[in-house]
């Protein structure tokens, strides 16, 4: 006998033994008891969370030698063929290979003969949401009203590709992904069963990885075992899982931290020369970042890490050092960058950049260093923050604003009202240049007479333009709207200098209107 | 080629090794990793491995490759061993759904002609038409004792979930620079050239071991750098003629990988699977320019790194990156930026005329905007 791969081999062959899905699995056993089995069911629900187990099980139910029972043997001939796929009456197939009409047809043909051999005939389709749209109207006939000896089950990772008119004929169950809990005790028991030697926290950390799914987990398993010289151990998790270790994504966290560049680049320079892969690095860096903002906004964060105890001290440690604003920020840079990891051939380059923009101080924070055209040039790398934050630190950040502040990041004050949904106000206003700022009240310029209008038709547009300007500069103002030519505009002498300078320099020249 | 002579891949060679020797060989797998660092070529020695009928007594892991067997999976004429790969060699011809029907969910429930195991590699399993990749399914999960599914792919982000979830998944990685360079050298080259090659391979064996046959791979990219060591002395208004200077550097790539096919008849086995210097057939171009703009890239991202003191892809021309302290982070971002976009539209077939003139002009274009007034009081100007 060949080796079996352990998610076949401990494959659940009874209601109580398919995990975590008790709404499920109670319910069909049920119905099977009280004889009110129904003739079309739909079972949704993530991968490896037991869709197919789950139908493997009912057609045992139904079908077992000892009667219909909420409990099948395992053992008489009928069950043994199930599980071996040899039995005639329960055909499972995918419907990816049966996806248009006369391939569905061919099948539903056959639907009304008699079973051969068993009490009922088991349709068991996975992935249906693959059927072609006609294969599923073709379809629909046989599922409202199927012969008494036949039951159909449906099983899809993707219940919303199925149309309704289907969903209507069927008994829907939803299938959750599993909890860490159940999982990791199904690892620990089936390895003890397997006299394989599973450290606890080695278990803890296939169960994260498997995200929710039983059958994952199980993959997982075999490969540690495949990959482990003795015990399974952490560190060969850690190997399988990507190789990157805790004391490599807590240095390069430190150093991104402390905006120190050249350490990240360092980091980043190592790990691509030992070939460690760099999306696997991007990940271990979110959920890290994620470990740090759990702990810096609630210190009973601790209990939700999957860490263990010394590795938590270091993690709460390093959190200290940062702020929220400054982790979540960086969160969101790094999920850019692992977005865009997926398609690149450069990780390296998109890493790097990504280590660089975080480094550079925020825009809301103190000014950056002096790089002119870079603040205004870069708008996404610091994302316009909430109002109230910017307001706070923008007063602290010294308070006095003057006219040419404003001038100079007006192209702020319009993306925020676009942000806030005052699209019209901010077209209006792109006429306008503050012209002046006395006290409180800022006097825009307006170029043409039909924005100047527009403004001043309604209160609630000028109070928006207001709000925007407080919210940007932390300051509170009120808005006043005049036409460009009352006060002398302020670019039409420089236009003006310029033309002057032009005819200077040909002597004689006259200029045409 | 032995599961142990991969270059770079320990951890992979172990699990795999580790597979046959102690009798856990899974039903599927899944390679993945990144182009070219020697997954396809991983996958014919595993089915070696698995054949072979005359394993080393004290390693069973290790493929006599003189066999029968080994020799006829090598020349991929095995009865057993079935390589499913897309037709052609364009970068978007797909497999068939009727080859995966009758090559794998038919072919494997028939009892092995001459091997112990039927092989089965879908390369690269990424790139099967829409929907035929949920075929396998069934046959993934629950094949008959005697096969094997390789999956092969750059991509595994593009495979629905429930393909991976039913694979034991072999992660390949980019091989170490330090690892390429030893290989090259053992190849036969000078340490300078081997270190230049292995840094702009970025890891890719498949692609270092091509470009060490073809000595003009290294001028091209000299001329490309010096090109960009020169960009900040030319007129913002000649990007046509920056870009029609690219272009004859890519052509002039094409050119020496054609000539240099023409005279190495038999290629190393490992790079059969690499991408750039080693993918025959026309359309050139369009193959050779996006290595050309990613040499253009590492430039910008060497005065990146220089800017912070980080170690340089390109060492050699260290002292032309750091001489232009002038160059702004930002500018030098953006640049990196066009390029990256640059080389993805090309993927989506963008002309190649257009796509690189426009961004010739966009690098051009980029010290003179920064020297001009700031982009809001452009902004403002309309």
């Amino acid at each position: 006998m060949p080796y079996l791969s352990l998610y076949r081999k401990y494959r659940p062959r009874s209601f109580a033994q398919i995990v975590g899905q008790k709404h499920v699995t109670q319910t069909l056993a049920n119905a099977v008891k009280a004889d009110r089995v129904a003739h079309a069911y739909l079972f949704c629900g993530p991968r490896g969370t037991g869709k197919t187990s789950a139908a493997l099980v009912l057609a045992m139910s139904l079908n077992c030698d000892r009667g219909p029972t909420a409990e099948p043997c395992g053992e008489c001939e009928m069950c043994t063929r199930i599980v071996a796929g040899s039995a005639l009456d329960v055909f499972e197939f995918d419907a990816a290979s049966h996806r248009g009409v006369d391939e569905i047809g061919e099948v539903l043909g056959r639907v009304s003969l008699a079973p051969a051999e068993a009490r009922v005939k088991v349709y068991v389709i996975d992935e249906v949401h693959m059927l072609s749209g006609t294969a599923f109207n073709a379809f629909l006939k046989t599922l409202e009203e199927p012969p008494a000896h036949v039951v159909f089950v449906l099983a899809t990772t993707e219940p919303h590709r199925v149309i309704p008119t289907v969903l209507s004929r069927c008994q829907r169950f939803d299938f959750h992904r599993l909890g860490l809990r159940d999982i990791e005790q199904n690892v620990r028991s089936i390895a003890s069963a397997e006299g394989i030697e599973i450290d606890d926290r080695a278990v803890t950390m296939l169960a994260h990885a498997a995200d929710g799914s039983m059958r994952d987990s199980l993959t997982l398993l075999d490969q540690a075992v495949a990959y482990a010289e003795k015990n399974v151990t952490p560190e060969v998790v850690s190997e399988i899982l990507g190789g990157i270790d805790f004391d490599l994504i807590v240095e390069f966290a430190d150093a991104l931290l402390k905006r120190d560049v050249s350490g990240v680049l360092a980091v980043i320079d190592r790990v691509v020369s030992e070939g460690k892969d760099l999306h696997q690095l991007v990940q271990g860096l979110l959920s890290h970042y994620r470990n740090l903002l759990l702990l810096r906004v609630d210190r009973r964060g601790r209990d939700a890490l999957a860490l263990p105890e010394e590795s938590v001290e270091r993690t709460a440690e390093q959190a200290k050092s940062g702020s929220a604003e400054e982790i979540v920020r960086t969160l969101d840079l790094l999920a850019e960058t692992d977005r865009e990891l997926r398609f690149t051939s450069q990780p390296r380059l998109l890493l790097e950049l990504c280590a660089v923009r975080v480094c550079r101080p925020a825009k809301a924070g103190a000014p950056a260093p002096k790089e002119e055209g870079e603040a205004v040039a870069e708008p996404h790398a610091a994302a316009p923050p909430k109002p109230a934050e910017v307001a706070e630190t923008k007063a602290k950040a010294g308070g006095a604003v003057g006219l040419a502040d404003l001038k100079q990041r007006w192209d702020e004050v319009l993306a925020y009202l676009r942000k806030e949904r005052h699209a019209s106000v901010a077209a209006f206003l792109r006429e306008a240049t503050p012209a002046a700022l006395e006290g409180d009240v800022l006097t825009l310029a307006f170029s043409h007479q039909f924005h100047h209008d527009q403004m001043m038709r309604e209160k609630g547009r000028q109070e928006a333009a207001a709000k925007a300007i407080g919210s940007v500069f932390g300051r509170a103002v009120s808005v006043k709207c005049q036409m460009a030519d009352e006060p002398a505009p302020s670019e039409a002498p420089a236009e003006k200098e310029r033309i002057d300078d032009y005819l200077s320099m040909f002597p004689g020249s006259e200029l045409e209107e | 080629m032995r599961l142990g002579d991969l270059i770079g891949q320990t951890r992979a060679a172990t699990a795999l090794r580790n597979a046959i020797t102690r009798h856990r060989v899974s039903h599927a797998y899944l390679f993945s990793g990144p182009h070219g660092v020697g997954k396809s070529t991983a996958a014919l020695a595993f089915a070696q491995a698995l054949n072979c009928d005359r394993p080393s007594p004290d390693d069973p892991a290790a493929a006599c490759g003189q066999c029968r067997s080994c020799r006829l999976i090598s020349q991929g004429t095995h009865p057993d061993v079935r390589l499913i790969s897309p037709p052609g060699k364009r970068e978007t011809s797909v497999i068939p759904i009727d080859r995966i029907r009758r090559d794998l969910v038919y072919d494997i429930n028939l009892r092995p002609a001459m091997g112990r195991r039927k092989v089965y590699i879908l390369d690269p399993a990424d790139r099967t038409a829409p929907f035929s990749i949920h075929t396998i399914l069934k046959a993934l999960e629950e094949p008959p004792p005697y096969a094997v599914i390789i999956l092969v792919t750059s991509r595994p982000a593009l495979l629905p979930p429930t393909i991976p979830s039913r694979c034991q998944q072999v992660a390949f990685q980019l091989a170490g620079i330090e690892a390429i360079v030893h290989h090259l050298q053992t190849l036969g080259l000078d340490a300078p050239v081997a270190a230049a090659i292995a840094a702009l391979s970025g890891g890719r064996v498949a692609w270092a071991v091509g470009a060490a046959h073809h000595p003009d791979v290294l001028a091209v990219r000299n001329a490309l750098l010096d090109l960009c060591a020169g960009l900040h002395a030319r007129a913002a208004s000649g990007g046509l003629r920056l870009a029609e200077e690219i272009k004859l550097q890519a052509l002039a790539l094409s050119q020496a990988q054609n000539d240099g096919e023409e005279q190495t008849e038999t290629e190393d086995a490992s790079s059969e699977s690499g991408s750039a210097p080693a993918a025959a057939g026309g359309g050139r171009l369009r193959s050779d320019l996006p290595w050309c703009l990613d040499v253009i890239v590492s430039w910008y991202r060497d005065r990146l790194a220089a800017a912070h003191g980080a170690p340089l892809v390109n060492p050699d021309y260290a002292e032309a990156v750091s001489r232009r302290k002038s160059g702004r982070i930002a500018a030098d971002e953006r640049a990196i930026a066009a390029i990256l976009e640059t080389k993805h539209s090309l993927q989506r077939n963008a002309n190649v005329d257009l796509a690189l003139e426009s961004l010739a002009i966009k690098l051009l274009a980029e010290p003179a905007t920064m020297r001009s007034s700031s982009h809001s009081e452009r902004g403002r100007a309309r």
